[in-house]
């Protein structure tokens, strides 16, 4: 007998729904190891700050429209202290880095700063404050504050691909944004700061005749990006001076040893990076130049039309 | 001696040794070079007046690296304007009590600043003379547009400013009633309306 009154089930069962498997295909790396990424970098698009910046890169060949790093810096300062601030005979320096919630692919952020967030604006306070004057400016506040728009998509590490970079390239581009920012803010610096990222990675399987045991060694990839598809061993990230040769910031993440008792994992890395870092600090000099010289320009009255072209750097 | 400079200079970038010239603004030296602080031109000025000891020495050029008027739009004031010990300041009056004026810079040197800076023009620096009779009741009220000099960066939220001088102290007042006044002498204002006599610590007109 039927049930008239309800809708019923099919009476024999049915089988569930199988889709094709979605094939999760890694990205295969398409730059060379020791290839940067072409930079984009503007000043003074934020008319009520200081000085500002924005900082592009684009994502990895094979994915022309994937999401990007973007990452936009404003300067304010120096400009007096809350009056509730002790007196200080330096400027100081506040950076303040915030994720918009739209930054990552997948999942919305929120507005609330959370503790990666207050992790990285400190690391970031870290590295500029040495390159700023802050003697020059006594009583007074220099705030920076960064905004990243767009993150290359991970931050979230998975745990069995190895290390995350996403984070690491997010704080040296940040570090490179700030410091363009505060050289077009006209704040006294004793030098800029350009960010620079390195890793260690798994050779790929299919490079070319690897299967001995000795060639299992890691390999030395400059500018990684999250969506390289790398399966990174471990990663360096400094803040750098190139004109005094210091560094401000160093941050490694995983797990770094003596490769054959020979070569130090960490000085690679940190050659890696900091040669990422000087090659990114000629980027940032013709950015902090270009508006000059279009003031300049401007002032002789002989700017074209086309003038302020993006610097842009292929290395 | 004959060292050409970069067009534009950026920060950190050395430009001459600092056995050459004298370093100004915008520069700083580093491993004996001076170097660029800021990104600008690259100027060499001839010291204004040099001191006597100096005059026998062969004197030297001073470098500085110099922002271009030019290079920001025209709304934006210029930075790095901070009040310095020395530094000629206009103010307004925004409260006073009988022991001092406290009063919001805006104006530092000849460049209106983005920010305001809090300052204070104390009873004792009010005038050089008979400082122990100076009443700030009759020397400014709120709303004054004073002229001073900045003396000290002060305690953490306040400059200290000084109107002791006879080019120094009230420059644009208005009447209790609302009217502009003109200054009569060092210490008396007249509206212009009525005539009412007003007291301030008057600057001279220039």
């Amino acid at each position: 007998m039927t049930d008239r009154r309800r809708i019923n089930g099919p009476s024999e069962g049915t089988t569930p729904p199988v889709f094709a498997s979605a094939v999760v295909t890694k990205p295969t790396p398409t730059r060379a190891p020791d290839s940067l990424r072409k930079i984009f970098l503007k000043t003074s698009l934020t008319p009520p700050a200081t000085g500002s910046a924005f900082l592009e890169l684009p994502s990895p060949a094979p994915y022309p429209n994937s999401s990007t790093l973007k990452i936009t810096a404003s300067v304010y300062g120096p400009r007096p202290l809350p009056s509730s601030a002790a007196f200080s005979p330096h400027a100081r320096l506040t950076a303040e880095l915030k994720f918009a919630p739209f930054s990552t692919p997948h999942k919305r952020r929120g507005y609330v700063r959370d503790a990666v967030e207050r992790d990285l604006s400190v690391q970031l306070q870290n590295a500029l404050v040495k390159s700023i004057k802050t003697g020059a400016y006594p009583k007074s506040g220099i705030d920076v504050f960064i905004t990243v728009l767009d993150c290359e998509g991970g931050l979230d590490g998975d745990d069995d691909e190895g290390v995350e970079v996403g984070l690491m390239g997010v704080l040296a581009g940040a570090i490179t944004c700030a410091s363009a920012a505060v050289a077009d803010a006209g704040i006294e610096c004793v030098d800029l700061v350009s960010g620079g990222v390195a890793a260690l990675v798994k050779r790929p399987q299919n490079s070319d005749a690897m299967d001995t045991d000795g060639m299992n060694a890691p390999m030395l990839v400059l500018d990684p990006s999250p969506a390289d598809g790398y399966q990174i061993l471990s990663a360096a990230v400094v803040g750098y001076m190139a004109g005094r040769e210091e560094v401000t910031l160093l941050w490694t993440k995983g797990s770094v040893g003596i490769l054959d008792g020979e070569e130090d994992e960490l000085d690679l890395l940190m050659d890696g990076a900091i040669m990422t870092a000087t090659a990114v600090r000629l980027v940032l000099n013709e950015a902090v130049k270009e508006r000059m010289l279009l003031g300049l320009a401007r002032s002789k009255g002989k700017l074209k039309e086309d003038g302020g072209g993006d610097v842009a750097m292929s290395s | 001696m004959a060292t050409t400079f970069p067009n534009i200079a950026i920060p950190g970038q050395p430009l001459a040794f600092a056995t050459s010239y004298t370093p100004g603004t915008g520069v700083h030296v580093f491993n004996d070079q001076i170097c660029a602080s800021i990104v600008g031109q690259p100027q060499l000025s001839t010291p204004a007046s040099p001191s006597r000891k100096e005059k026998d020495q062969e004197v030297k050029q001073v470098l500085s690296v110099l922002r271009p008027a030019s290079g920001k739009s025209e709304d934006v004031a210029l930075v790095n304007l901070l009040p310095q010990v020395g530094s000629m300041v206009l103010a307004r009056v925004t409260r006073i009590n009988p022991r001092q004026a406290t009063v919001e810079i805006f104006v530092v040197g000849d460049t209106v600043s983005n920010d305001e800076f809090q300052g204070i023009i104390r009873q004792q620096d009010v005038r050089a003379t008979e400082k122990d009779k100076v009443r700030i009741f009759s020397s400014f009220r709120p709303g004054d547009i004073v002229r001073a000099q900045v003396i000290s960066l002060g305690d953490q939220s306040n400059y200290y400013l000084s109107t002791a001088s006879n080019s120094l102290g009230v420059v644009v007042a208005h009447s209790d009633s609302g009217d502009p006044l003109h200054p009569l002498n060092w210490r008396q204002m007249a509206s212009s309306r009525t005539g009412a006599i007003e007291e301030r610590k008057v600057a001279k007109p220039i």
